[in-house]
């Protein structure tokens, strides 16, 4: 990926799993008993091998280290526990300053838009960190 | 308030309940970078939080902003959330107590339009967040209550301060 261009990847099939998610609003604060899919649920998605994999090789590129600077979730419909979605997730540098943008659409298997991500990670450069360790 | 059988949109300025969260140790962010899969070190090695000038390793800011669902919940049953972002304006350290505040920037009919903070003990706030609802089944009553503002819902990025 060139400093101003973008990275798309193939298209993931995932699953808002049932244990998991119970799991993920237990860690998060929600009621005992919540049974629906926490709104930040697709976090869980963004770790995967193949997101995370990308974001570290663009990160190794830059000779940098990702800070998460801001995320942001918006639904046209909400996440149901127990199905499967098809997510596409797109990345692009930005320069002054660096930054990593991912953004990522998540629909159902039929194509229907059910939401949008968006990740902005910092590129912070190692070599910053260095000196801010000795400092 | 009661959070269920709202018929009505919030109040613009109106304040939700704050609620308090935390103190997370050790152990917490353990189990919270087991679901979410975000094992970076930084949040569970002390050693590396100390060697970059962390009194201790910080909280998941993921852990932090998806912990505004609830209060939202509790606050208004009878509202879904359409949208929820933040933006992470300094790291919470482990073991502090956080306090999560909001208010009502801009509420119709058909969407509602909140402002969020996550405050720790330091002066600047851990997040700054926002969150779009609408009412979950029925529109709300037609007994509008103070200002009455845009639609939100086209805009579920909304970045206003």
């Amino acid at each position: 990926m060139t400093a101003e261009g973008a990275l798309e990847l193939p298209s993931l099939r995932v699953r808002v799993d049932a244990a998991r998610a119970a799991e993920f609003a237990r860690e998060t604060g929600f009621e005992a008993g919540f049974d629906g899919a926490p709104s930040c649920y697709p976090a869980v998605w963004l770790t995967t091998p193949a997101i995370h994999g990308a974001i570290a090789r663009i990160c190794a590129q830059a000779d940098s280290v990702p800070v998460h600077e801001s995320q942001h979730f918006a639904y046209e419909t909400p996440l149901r526990v127990g199905e499967d979605y098809d997510l596409s997730v797109s990345m692009r540098r930005e320069e002054k300053p660096p930054r990593l943008v991912v953004e990522a659409l998540l629909a159902t298997l039929k194509g229907a838009p059910v939401g949008r991500f968006e990740t902005l990670l910092r590129l912070v450069p190692r070599a910053a960190l260095r000196r801010d360790a000795v400092a | 308030m009661s959070a269920k059988g709202q018929t009505t949109p919030p109040t613009v300025g109106e304040r939700l309940p704050a609620m308090e969260i935390g103190p997370f140790d050790a152990e917490a962010l353990r189990r919270y970078a087991e679901v979410s899969g975000d094992d970076n070190p930084l949040h569970l090695d002390d050693a590396l939080a100390a060697s970059i000038g962390f009194s201790a390793p910080p909280v998941h800011g993921m852990k932090l902003l998806a912990a505004f669902e609830p209060m939202l919940r509790a606050w208004r049953a009878d509202l879904e959330l359409l949208g929820l972002g933040g933006t992470f304006v300094q790291p919470a350290p482990r073991g502090e107590k956080l306090v999560l505040t909001g208010r009502v920037l801009r509420s119709t009919q058909e969407s509602v339009f909140v402002r969020l903070y996550a405050h720790g003990s330091a002066r600047a706030p851990a997040i700054i967040a926002e969150a779009t609802l609408r009412p979950s089944n029925a529109t709300f009553s037609s007994e509008m209550e103070g200002g009455s503002r845009q639609e939100n819902a086209s805009r579920p990025f909304d970045r206003e301060v």
